[in-house]
């Protein structure tokens, strides 16, 4: 298992290290700059690039100020869709889900080409709506007031890591032990384990601030990432229905829904990872876009007036607004240090799966003997 | 002589049935036939507007970003505006009659309304929709054509160079997939779209750059794993030793069986293509011609207030977004019919 991570890692480094390459030459004579900025040879900058990467300044300035924010919304979005996409798939990839299987292919396939803007345009109108007019402007004084701390974004993190590390160790240990739990207690504990640490360690109010804040791209990314995660749980249901235990326990009798159920939907779970781990950065994107969205009319200059929370009147404050800024004040490296922190991200969500399919199916740790 | 030629009648015939059964499968996918039926719909626009500006449209009033047309309407003239359909402010009501008085009814230029002659109404500075609608149409639809055709050139290429070579060739080539797909094409061409560079790409240009981007990333990795179980079967073994040279063995044997993957793969890498480009207009940014994103962006900064926004001009918003996303998604529903046209069931019962 150990050299198995080793060897990831390693393949992960040369991967970030022709990524960095390559993001070095789109900046050298894609982007344009202010005059002299680069002076010197292509080969000084290129030396002096990595150089500044390997002191990992750029992650740790990273950490203090957008990272975090767009880790959450990562982290409750595909917290809350990959559970309810994972159901919805499997109805639509079962080839004897009576009626609603093409409408709920097709109404996916919105979820995941609709148009951010138009999500984020749906999402105000209906705050607004509700709250007559109201609604937008609490979540503005929630910034203005600096109830967004960085320091508690990362706690949350941390605490959401930890404890679904435990429950996933807890689940392991009773399904050695033959002892069968409802996945619905661990569902429960992983939603009420981090809320109950919160509230012990006093920090409630401001998860509470947070969460409130970050809820409307929470909901956006969640519905770009639930499209994505039924048509990939479509996929694999279609492919696993085909596997020859299916027709066994069919032509044993196994009713059509347990069949479904336990042997096709779990089954499927692994190749879903395995096609999850290339969605991962096109998440990100969609994740990216939909933060701009938010914030859109800053960037296009359309209310003129340099109010930062855009037409809108609400920004995000994650890695998307720091790379457009950037690219309107002609600072390439600002860009590519943003990017940097995006593939470095999208190296260890990898990387973390990896790990996941792995302990789940140890037959990816013997080479040459894969099915 | 004579087995060669039935052997290679057969194998035809073979084909052939085996391309009517996998469209009989097509017809039989909703999701794919929906997705077919969009894509003839957005042709069918892309071809309507330069027609029916040619006939039937006035460009003076139908022109996408010329074309106004205003007609004169009574309001009330009031200091605070909670009735944009009735009521006007200061500035519209001075542009009318400089020496008015708050109670006043001024005469005030307003767009045509939803009519005949509006079927989808007009914004607020007095366009058509549905002519802004169609115009966006055809270069939305040349874009994502290129962006296809290049995503599969690309990704089939490199993937049958990768699995033909082997080797140190394919460890370079799916190294360098890998990186790229770090950065995936619709964010690449977001920063190339909004950076100063963006100016000069147009419709083409754009899902050229995006197709070389997303073919040699996701698509290649993709089809480059389906390419070398292909080279592992037993008939290109039989091709070798019959004598076929490697272009030979590459082209007739090993690219026709990627087509299909291929295939799926630029469909729906069109539809990041679709909504990256969309969303480089939508940002005001990007060479300076009239698109859907160009529609949304003219809308909202007519109406840079949220609460004017959301109640008169959310229409030019939703149908411009619908667009966009429909588009995208006939794609994706295309995509998706094939593969279940393409995809053989292991048990025939």
């Amino acid at each position: 298992m150990i050299e198995y991570i080793a060897g990831r890692v390693l393949a992960g480094l040369v991967t970030l290290w022709l990524f960095v390459t390559f993001l070095f030459f789109m900046a050298r004579w894609l982007m344009p700059v202010r005059e002299g900025f680069w002076g010197g040879s292509a080969w000084d900058n290129y030396t002096s690039f990595l150089s500044g990467l390997a002191g990992a300044d750029i992650l740790r300035s990273a950490a203090r100020g957008p990272l975090p924010w767009t880790l959450l919304i990562f982290v409750f979005a595909v917290g809350i869709a990959f559970p309810i996409g994972h159901k919805l798939g499997k109805y639509a990839g079962w080839k004897r889900t009576p009626s609603g299987s093409a409408s709920l292919t097709i109404g996916a396939v919105l979820m995941y080409t609709i148009f951010p803007p138009l999500l984020v345009f749906g999402l105000v109108m209906l705050v607004s709506r509700f709250t007559n007019d109201q609604g937008i402007g609490f979540l503005r004084t929630l910034f203005n007031e600096g109830r967004l701390d960085s320091a508690v974004a990362w706690s949350m993190l941390i605490t959401i890591a930890l404890v679904t590390t435990a429950v996933a160790a807890a689940a392991w240990t009773t399904s050695r032990a033959q002892r069968r739990v409802p996945v619905l207690v661990w569902a429960l504990l992983l939603v009420a384990v981090p809320f109950l640490v919160w509230a012990r360690r006093g920090m409630l109010g401001e998860v509470i601030d947070i969460l409130a804040y970050l809820a409307l791209p929470i909901i956006a990314v969640t519905i770009l990432v639930a499209g994505e995660v039924i048509l990939v749980s479509k996929v694999t249901t279609e492919e696993a229905a085909k596997e020859d235990f299916v027709f066994t326990a069919e032509a044993k009798g196994v009713p059509d829904r347990q069949v479904r159920d336990h042997h096709v939907a779990r089954y499927g779970l692994l190749p879903m990872l395995n096609k999850l781990v290339v969605s991962v950065p096109f998440i990100l994107v969609g994740l990216m876009i939909v933060e701009i969205s938010f914030g859109w009319g800053k960037l296009s200059g359309a209310t003129g007036e340099g109010d930062p929370f855009g037409t809108f009147g609400y920004r995000v404050p994650g890695l998307s607004s720091q790379v457009f800024a950037s690219l309107e004040n002609r600072d390439p490296a600002t860009v590519m240090e943003a990017l940097v922190v995006v593939g470095v991200v999208v190296l260890v969500i990898r990387l973390l799966i990896e790990v996941l399919h792995a302990a789940l199916d140890p037959r990816i740790l013997t080479p040459g003997r894969q099915r | 002589m004579s087995i060669e030629i039935t052997a290679g009648q057969s194998g035809l015939r073979a084909r052939r049935k085996a391309r009517a059964e996998a469209w009989g499968r097509f017809k039989k996918s909703i999701p794919g036939m929906t997705g077919v039926v969009l894509l003839a719909i957005f042709a069918v626009m892309a071809i309507a507007y330069p027609i029916l500006i040619r006939t039937v449209w006035d460009p003076d009033i139908y022109d996408p970003e010329t074309g106004i047309d205003m007609v004169e309407v009574e309001k009330l003239y009031v200091r605070e505006v909670t009735d944009p359909a009735t009521q006007v402010g200061r500035v519209d009501a001075f542009l009318s009659d400089m020496y008015s008085q708050p109670g006043d009814i001024v005469l005030v230029r307003a767009p045509a309304g939803i009519g005949l002659a509006h079927p989808l109404s007009t914004d607020a500075s007095g366009r058509d929709v549905l002519a802004m609608l169609l115009a966006g149409a055809s270069s939305a639809f040349v874009m994502a054509m290129t962006a296809a055709l290049t995503t599969a050139i690309v990704a089939v290429s490199i993937a049958a160079v990768a699995a033909y070579k082997g080797g140190w060739v394919d460890t370079i080539l799916s190294n360098i997939s890998g990186a790229l797909l770090l950065l995936p094409a619709p964010l690449l061409m977001i920063i190339l779209g909004t950076s100063p560079a963006g100016e000069h790409i147009g419709p083409a240009q754009f899902g050229f750059l995006f197709g070389l981007l997303a073919g040699a990333g996701a698509a290649a990795l993709v089809v480059r794993s389906q390419a070398v179980t292909t080279m592992q079967r037993p008939f290109i073994d039989t091709a070798r030793i019959s004598g076929a040279g490697g272009s030979r063995i590459v082209l007739r044997h090993l690219v026709p069986h990627l087509i299909p993957l291929a295939a799926i793969a630029m469909l729906i890498g069109v539809t990041g293509a679709i909504v990256a480009d969309a969303f480089v207009s939508f940002l005001a940014y990007g060479e300076n011609r009239f698109s859907w994103g160009t529609m949304i962006n003219t809308a909202i900064t007519a109406r840079p207030n949220l609460r004017t926004l959301i109640h008169t001009e959310w229409h030019v918003m939703v149908i411009g977004g619908l667009a966009v996303t429909l588009l995208a998604a006939s794609f994706y529903l295309v995509a998706i019919g094939l593969h279940t046209a393409f995809d053989t069931p292991k048990f025939k019962r």
